[in-house]
Parts: C-alpha cells; structure tokens; sequence
C-alpha cells in the first residue's frame, strides 16, 4: 500500500494528521535501530539554504547521505543567482526543481516553502520559512518525546523562555494538541505566547497555564521545552532580570519527577547552564542527534511507495 | 420588478436618483462601507454613471449604503471580494431597466489577488510570482477569519481590510 506522504510536500505541521506523524515517528525508530543505505539510491536531493542554518542543513545532508541518497545545493543565498543577481525566488525554484527528485528548502521569509511547493514539479520538503513552519524539528521534537516517555498522549509540557518568535514551540504546541497535552507556559510577558496558538488550544480544549518561574513547573512536567531569550531583544537591566528568571541550573532539577527530560531546539546560550549537560534529564544533545532519523523518515517517506 | 420603482423614491422624500437602463445596484449595504466598495473597485475613476447613497433609510437595517453603477456587472470573483467588504448586501443586476438578476451576497470560502497580507515578512510582499490568497472562515464568534495561504498567518477580516486602506463594517456592527 502506498504510503501517504510519498511524494508529498512537507510544508507545515498544520497539515499532519495523527496518522502521517506516527507514520514519520514509527518510520524514525526503525531507521534508528536498523539503518537502511537504499531508501534514497540514484537519487538526487536538493539542499537549499537561501537563509543559512548550519545544524539543520548538516542534519539533512547527512539523513540523505545515510539513505544512499546524493546532494546539491548552497548553504546561504549569498553567491547564488539569487543573491548576487536578483533572480526571483520562482525562477530558481524552477530551475534547481528540473534538476532533483526532492528539494529541501529554507528561506527567512515566511511562505517561501508554500510558493515552491506550489509550482515545483517534485516534492519540497520546509527546513524552516521564516517565523513559520520547520515541521522537520517538530517532528524530531515529537521523537525526541516518544522516545523518553514511550508516549505522547497526555505528556505535560512546559515551555520556557522566547514563546512569542519561537516557532518550534508554536508547531509543537500545535502538534500537542492533538494528543491532549497539559501545557504551562513560562514566559515574560514581552515574549509570551501569541493569541493565534492560544486560539487553537482553545479550540481543541487544551489545558494550559501561565507561569512565573522554572521551580513551579520543574516538579510538574514530563517534559522541559527551554528556548533562548535572544539578549538583543532587551536592554541590560532587563536582561540580566529575566536571565535570573529563566535560566535552568542543575541545583533546580532535584524535584524533578524520574521521568523528566529537558529538550532544547538549540543553539544553547546561556539559558542551561553547561552543569546541566551531564545531569539524566539533559536530552537536548540526544534531541539534536534524533533530527537525522526525523529528517531520514521523512525523506525515505516521500521518495518510496513503500517502506 | 422595475428598479426606477424600487429606487425612485422621490415621494418619500429620502431618495431621488435616476434608474439605470443597464448595470448593477448593489443594495443594503452596511453604512459607511459604500465607500470602501468605490475604493476596492475604483468606480470613481470610471466614467460610468453612478450613484451612491450613504445612510439611507432602511426598514430592516435603520440605515443602510447603496451603489448604482451603469454598465458594469460583477464577475463571480469581483462578487467575491464584494462580499468581504457588504457581507449581506444585495446585489441586483439590470437589463433594460429590469432586474435580471437578484442575490444576497455570501462570504467566499478563498480570496486571490484581492488583498495584501499584513504579515511583513511574508513572501507575497517579495515575491511577484505569488498572489496573496487568503482562506476564509467564520470562527465559533462569528468572526471572520482570514489565513493567508502562504505564511499561514490568520487575520481578522478588519485587520486585512485596514491594512488594505478600507474599513470594516457589517450590518451586525
């Protein structure tokens, strides 16, 4: 039976169901304990950072390289066409789509992915559009939770830091919440979570709170989701205030439950302290390392019938 | 039904317009909106003639806008973004001073090429290749949502509307 993401865009988390995201995470454990190198044989994937990202661009080269698959593509849009010469998005989604059997693209401005997906001929798979959709670090996110609880039904979450521009937390609350997630939220209120989200937690009757500090949620949750509270974005004074109020030490996890795990989309700045890094419930160097079997999954899932 | 009849109300002292041998009055519009409809669709700068009422006395609204414009009839697509800016209008198209054909407008499930989105940093506003296309729904208020098909932002129908020069204004308001 053909499976239902072959040859199917993956532009947005919003358009998953429950069955295409046990599909991808189910598809990510089997490639984590049995490795396959012929999922993406003779074929050939675009890699377009037309927006650099190291750690994402690096993820995906390397699930398509554990396929048997091949790469072409740019890191950043600097020496492009594109950059240096003003070619429309369009016009080199086109061209480089003529030459792939699957293009995977990320761009600062939100939409990019949808624009190529409309009038590509292959699929394309979004690495990230702006402030919008990275469905590929959802769905390692969405791993990453299964893989520590063996579950992710009624995981209570907590998500600290930047809620306001950070998309990960924005998918993954989306996400969550078609698996009734108990959510708390830990934000100042400069950066707290958009109303939009809120509206669809609402809708779907989701749980979620607000809170001041990490020591009220630590001994509540399954799962830590820290973000970085990016310093431009406040002056010093301010700054400093809000570090002191969400940065995680490994002094504060004694009251956390066995279970719990603490992931992190990464780069880590100063928001985890590096004692954290050896304590059991670090998992955010483990998360990163899932993002190759997430991206593996969704590659071997798109370019293969069957699996 | 003669539109002179229906329009010519010169007796009751609140209206006196000509009827128009051919085109379209569009009728009970919510007051104040009418002239966002000459906007959208720059009536102004046609030659047509035309004829418009603000606040007129209306039996089932208290007050209401109305349009007249000869010579031009709306294609379904114009219809749509008519029924964004006069949900609930009446849209009454003549031929030979008769109405041929009469409906109430509905909200469209999609607008293309009608509006800019909001959003900044989306790609429409870069891309010449890409139309802003906004889905549409009501939410569980009644509110009209709506989502642009490429940055996945959703908008009231107000927002998209003042970011777009126009105003909102339902019969409901």
């Amino acid at each position: 039976m053909t499976n239902p993401l072959f040859q199917k865009d993956i532009i947005s988390v919003s358009e998953f169901t429950k069955e295409h995201i046990e599909l991808i995470l189910k598809t990510a454990r089997e490639l984590k304990a049995h490795p396959r190198n012929d999922l993406l044989k003779d074929k050939l994937i675009g890699v377009t950072f037309f927006e650099g990202s190291t750690r994402t661009r690096l993820s995906f080269e390397t699930a398509i390289h554990r396929l048997g698959g091949q790469v072409i593509g740019f890191p950043d849009a600097t020496n492009t066409s594109l950059g240096k010469k003003g070619e429309t998005l369009v016009d080199s989604i086109r061209i480089i789509t003529s030459y792939v059997d699957a293009l995977v693209i990320r761009h600062n401005r939100e939409g990019a992915a949808r624009l190529a997906a409309d009038i590509a001929p292959v699929p394309i798979i979004n690495a990230g559009d702006g402030a919008n959709q990275h469905p590929s670090q959802t769905m390692l996110d969405l791993f990453s939770i299964y893989e520590t609880q063996g579950r992710l039904d009624h995981i209570k979450i907590a998500f600290v830091g930047d809620l306001k521009y950070g998309r990960t937390v924005h998918s993954l609350a989306e996400a969550l919440s078609m698996y009734n997630a108990e959510i708390m939220l830990v934000a100042p209120d400069s950066l707290a979570m958009p109303q939009y989200i809120l509206d669809i937690l609402n809708e779907r009757g989701i749980k979620y709170s607000f809170h001041n500090t990490l020591e009220e949620v630590i001994p509540e949750v399954d799962i830590l989701y820290m973000t970085r509270v990016q310093k431009e974005r406040f002056d010093e004074t301010e700054y400093q205030n809000l570090r002191s109020k969400f940065v995680l030490t490994a002094d504060m996890l004694d009251t956390a439950q066995e279970n719990m795990k603490i992931l992190h989309p990464l780069p880590r700045i100063d928001e985890i302290t590096t004692d954290v890094d050896a304590n059991p419930h670090a998992y955010y160097f483990k998360q990163a390392a899932n993002g190759v079997y997430a991206r593996e999954a969704i590659l071997a899932l798109v370019m293969n019938k069957e699996i | 039904m003669s539109v002179s009849k229906e329009l010519n109300t010169a007796d009751q002292g609140h209206l006196m317009v000509e009827a128009i041998s051919n085109g379209t009055v569009i009728d009970h519009i919510a007051p104040g909106q009418a002239i966002n409809i000459l906007r959208m669709f720059k009536f102004l700068s046609k030659n047509n003639e035309l004829t418009v009422g603000f606040n007129v006395r209306s039996g089932a609204l208290g007050k209401k806008d109305l349009i007249k414009i000869a010579n031009v009839v709306f294609s379904p697509s114009e219809t749509g973004q008519l029924s964004i800016l006069a949900p609930n209008a009446t849209v009454n198209e003549i031929k030979d001073y008769k109405v041929v054909d009469k409906y109430k407008l509905r909200l469209p499930r999609e607008t293309v090429g009608d509006f800019k989105c909001p959003n900044s940093n989306c790609i429409t506003h870069i891309e010449r290749g890409a139309t802003p296309r906004f889905l549409i729904r009501t939410d569980k208020d009644g509110k009209v949502m709506m989502r642009c098909h490429y940055c996945e932002r959703e908008f009231s129908r107000e927002t998209i509307l003042e970011y777009n020069g126009l105003e909102a204004k339902s019969n409901k308001d």
